[in-house]
């Protein structure tokens, strides 16, 4: 037969749930922002190869 | 000197009857026959000139040649300088020559003069002009042209210009370009997947952890107040909205990065450029797995908390098929008790 949970140790799981909650919600907007960096550096290093390739292309012509 | 004089130091407007400064020489109105005389074999000499220039295909000897017999010569410094630039300035010349033109065209007409000595100035102020733009004209493209010649030249021509270890170089890298692609395509595919399932996951324990914070607003008053409830809902929308940032960034780059990565031009991309791309890729998603992971152990800690939520629900409900059973007894005692009563009654 299970113990009784006290009313005690009721309250400190809520308010461990709504610690997760809160370390949930600041992990999910901080991996968003690093995935939204991640993506513009690879976007970032794309642009600055079709800048090379272009200087490339250019300098050629010269 | 001012700029229009640098630009056309010759036949800025001028016609036979002003007065006209030429490169070299004041010029006085063409009434008096012997200036007039030197003017026309000034401007036929310069003519001639035009005539016989031909660009040699080098592009700085031909520029210096062309300002240097126009009377541009103040340019030369400067473009050595590289304090302008040739190509621009015989642009810039071009388009003044053009509007000249035009104006030194409209001039005539309104002069409309019958006289021959006019109308052979009037031809030959009218032909410098334009052949100073075919000689720019032709300088600018034969510039072109060269450069394409350059282009084909070079060690990374285009496929249809090379050799067959050029085209094979070509083809190795075209797959490559190409296997990025599919990884990119395949790579968001999965990645807008595994968010939407890890979205579907946190609305579960969202509703469950909701259901257990309103049933226990009685019982915890002092914690699940309606602020409470208010705070964590506002936390919702902050990880929902977190959710769709990142879907619509999956989506977003999905089509971006591959578009940009068509527009490359193979032929030009060394394989060292295209093994740093393929690095990227694989940097790129790795850091959005690696968000995955991170993202599913929050779940997993979330979802052991919210298991850990006294679960009032099931309280009440195991409650109330207790109470339900004693309502049974009692009530079948009442008709056991109304029963004997009734017995009692009849006997």
């Amino acid at each position: 037969m299970n113990e009784p949970i006290s009313q005690e140790l009721e309250e400190k799981n809520i308010r461990e749930a709504v610690a997760a909650f809160d370390d949930f919600m600041s992990t999910i907007s901080e991996i968003s922002t690093t995935h939204q960096k991640a993506v513009d550096e690879f976007n970032g290093e794309l642009e600055k190869n079709k800048i090379d390739t272009i200087k490339k292309q250019l300098g050629d012509m010269r | 000197m001012n700029l229009s004089e640098i630009k056309n130091p010759d036949i800025s407007l001028q016609s036979p009857e002003t007065s006209i400064k030429h490169a070299d020489i004041e010029v006085a109105p063409t009434s008096q026959p012997e200036t007039h005389f030197a003017l026309e074999n000034t401007a036929s000499e310069r003519l001639e000139n035009l005539n016989s220039f031909q660009p040699s295909g080098d592009n700085e000897k031909d520029i210096e040649a062309f300002l240097t017999m126009t009377g541009r010569g103040i340019y030369l410094d400067e473009i050595k300088s590289g304090n302008i630039d040739s190509t621009s300035i015989l642009s810039e010349i071009k388009d003044f020559q053009t509007n000249s033109l035009s104006a030194e065209s409209k001039f005539h007409k309104v002069l409309d003069s019958k006289d021959p000595e006019f109308q052979n100035k009037s031809r030959i102020y009218q032909e410098i002009p334009k052949r100073e733009i075919e000689i720019i004209e032709s300088i600018l493209n034969g510039n072109a042209q060269e450069d394409q010649m350059i282009i084909k030249a070079s060690d990374e021509r285009p496929l249809e210009e090379q050799g067959d270890e050029g085209s094979r170089e070509n083809q190795e890298k075209n797959e490559r370009i190409r296997q990025i692609n599919e990884r990119i395509e395949s790579g968001f595919i999965s990645a807008k997947e595994n968010i939407l399932a890890m979205e579907r996951r946190y609305d579960e324990l969202f509703g469950t952890a909701t259901e257990k914070f309103s049933s226990l607003s009685e019982r915890f008053p002092s914690i699940i107040t309606p602020d409470f409830i208010t705070n964590i809902d506002q936390k919702n929308k902050m990880v929902k909205s977190a959710y769709a940032k990142m879907f619509v960034i999956y989506k977003k780059s999905d089509e971006q990065l591959q578009s940009m990565i068509q527009s490359l031009p193979v032929e030009y991309l060394s394989i060292e450029q295209i093994d740093l791309i393929d690095r990227s890729v694989d940097k790129l998603f790795d850091t959005i797995t690696s968000g995955e992971e991170k993202i599913n152990d929050k779940l997993d800690y979330l979802e052991s908390t919210i298991q850990r939520i006294p679960d009032l629900r099931k309280a009440t409900e195991e409650s109330f098929e207790v109470q339900d059973i004693k309502s049974e007894i009692e009530e079948s005692d009442l008709v056991g008790n109304k029963n004997d009563r009734e017995i009692n009654l009849h006997q």
